[in-house]
């Protein structure tokens, strides 16, 4: 089975390759969908994507447009992805997500969007605190806090002018925080033991998921369309979504490889 | 019968809007992009603007641009999904605002357009200049009525160009420089009416014709062919209310863009002998009113 990976290089995704006959590694710069002569297709130096079996995509969110546009071609030509072009632009865009989630039946926390200072006049009434607030410029998330006083949500959208950012207010349900790789029937799961509302990094240990939480995991990436995805769990609702889980994390803390429950899940009815 | 007109940058054009609606619908409302705010529950999403819910309107007219849509894309999802008249489907704004993807869109439905390449990199821009072949156009993914449009001769005047947008993080689009006679033709689609203008630069030597300032307008006779290719793009982009773009080559009609909010103004209605401002008012209204019927 041939691989086409198309990374940004910024993670270490050579633990992949042992699970196929040949791999080949792209940088998504070096990547130039094309329409030509009416047809749409992407060249890797000389061949069409289509002569791979399947593609892994490590697609930053910030590339979220050109990203969709790519993973559309790639998914229009029946070759196997790691996730499909509306699952990773849905999981990139979080301003986008939550409408997706509560569309889809996905627990999510009820959330208001805005992006203007003046847009965050009585938000209160439409959103209970305590809340966790993120600012985005562009696609990146470049501020996160808890709120818990109409006067911080002010506080937290004062100079905000429209264009300059996206704000995002989540209702805060407290409980077990959990990170979760999703990978075809693979579910890796890690539990943040650490007190807040944060989900980090630290303080992470391979724990199962009780029956329901599994289930909520489960439904989750299939409702969205995607193969592989990272899944952060507060309170049994899903509180967002990564579509490039770190697999070295999970691999390391769970002793479980996701490496090669990714390749599997990229493999499917292939093999 | 309620009205909401969601627009980017204030303008004109939504008091003529307005004007006309107000002698069709109950009740009129202009509400800028800034002051929106989404709401997404358990019982679905929201869209509110000074706590006045416009999923509960009857019609929504969109008049935002390619800068809108990080924060407004899927404002029509939700309208749709609400059952609220709109000028477009789903992804309608998703293909608009996006160079590169309007064409695929355009070209999977057998609508003539320009060989194009989506690029992130300069250095791979030069490759895909080389592949179309000199000179090139290069084209900002979300710019609009010709801004951001440049054309390159040669790799040493591509390149910097590519480097500067690289520095702005500016996606683009490399299309093939289709010879013309430097006029396009707007068409403006309504429903399955279509009126247009051709437009030309009032500089002899500018080869884009849809820049915002300067130009001139005359009005378009229309052949079954250009009318046909402006329904197909509209159909295909998902647009029930729309402009298209359109050049004649030696092959045919070729569709350059689709605009979701047009250029809107008296000038325009003169010069094409009709009032185009209306008539999107009342195709709005026709679809409103068949829609509280089915309900």
């Amino acid at each position: 089975m041939r691989l086409l990976k198309i990374t940004d290089g910024q993670r270490n995704l050579e633990k992949l390759d042992e699970f196929f006959d040949s791999v080949k590694e792209v940088d998504i710069g070096d990547v130039s969908p094309e329409v030509s002569n009416g047809k749409s297709e992407i060249m890797i130096e000389g061949e069409s994507v289509s002569e791979f079996d399947a593609v892994f995509a490590s697609i930053p969110r910030e590339s979220a447009i050109f990203g969709r546009v790519l993973l559309e071609i790639i998914e229009e030509k029946d070759v196997a992805l790691n996730y499909s072009s509306t699952a990773f632009f849905t999981m990139s865009k979080k301003n986008y997500l939550y409408h997706v989630m509560q569309e889809k039946d996905i627990p999510a926390p009820k959330t208001a969007v805005i992006a203007d200072e003046k847009a965050a006049r009585n938000l209160e009434s439409h959103v209970k605190g305590p809340l966790v607030a993120r600012k985005f410029n562009g696609l990146s998330e470049v501020e996160s806090t808890k709120i818990d006083t109409v006067e911080e949500i002010q506080e937290f959208a004062e100079g905000v002018e429209y264009g300059d950012s996206i704000l995002v207010f989540n209702e805060l349900r407290k409980g077990e925080k959990y990170r979760c790789l999703v990978a075809g029937d693979t579910v890796i799961s890690l539990e943040d033991t650490s007190d807040g509302w944060r989900i980090s990094s630290e303080n992470l240990k391979y724990s199962s998921l009780s029956s329901d939480l599994r289930q909520v995991v489960e439904d989750t990436t299939s409702s969205l369309g995607t193969e592989t995805a990272e899944i952060l769990l507060r309170g049994g609702n899903v509180i967002d979504i990564n579509p490039n889980p770190d697999l070295g994390l999970y691999t390391d803390i769970s002793g479980k490889d996701a490496y090669g429950a990714v390749a599997e899940a990229l493999k499917g009815d292939e093999e | 019968m309620k009205l909401a007109i969601i627009y980017g940058e204030i303008s004109t054009t939504h008091q003529l809007i307005i004007e006309r609606a107000q002698d069709l619908f109950d009740s009129v409302l202009a509400a800028p992009v800034s002051g929106i705010k989404f709401v997404h529950t358990e019982d679905g999403s929201k869209v509110y603007y000074k706590g006045t819910d416009l999923t509960e309107f009857d019609a929504v007219y969109f008049r935002t641009g390619d800068e809108d849509k990080m924060f407004s894309e899927h404002i029509a999802e939700v309208m749709n999904e609400a059952g609220v008249v709109t000028q477009c489907e789903d992804d309608s704004f998703a293909y608009e605002s996006n160079k590169f993807y309007s064409v695929k869109i355009l070209a999977e439905s057998g609508v003539s357009v320009p060989d194009s390449f989506y690029t992130v990199s300069p250095d791979t821009a030069v490759k895909s200049a080389e592949k179309l072949g000199y000179p090139v156009i290069m084209k900002t993914i979300g710019g609009a009525g010709g801004q951001g449009v440049m054309r390159a001769s040669s790799e040493s005047e591509l390149k910097p160009v590519m480097d500067t947008m690289k520095a702005f993080e500016q996606d683009i689009c490399l299309q093939e420089y289709e010879e013309h006679d430097g006029t396009d033709n707007r068409v403006l689609v309504i429903g399955d009416h279509t009126v247009g203008y051709k437009r030309s630069s009032a500089d002899k030597d500018e080869w884009r014709s849809n820049l915002g300032s300067g130009g001139e307008r005359e009005k378009a006779e229309l052949t079954e062919e250009i009318r046909e290719t402006a329904l197909m793009s509209a159909g295909a982009t998902g647009f029930d209310i729309c402009g298209i773009d359109i050049i004649e080559t030696e092959e045919g009609p070729e569709v350059l863009e689709v605009n979701g909010a047009p250029g809107l103004n008296e000038k325009i209605n003169e010069v094409v002998e009709e009032d185009v401002i209306l008539g999107i008012v009342e195709r709005l209204h026709e679809r409103a009113m068949k829609e509280q019927k089915e309900d």
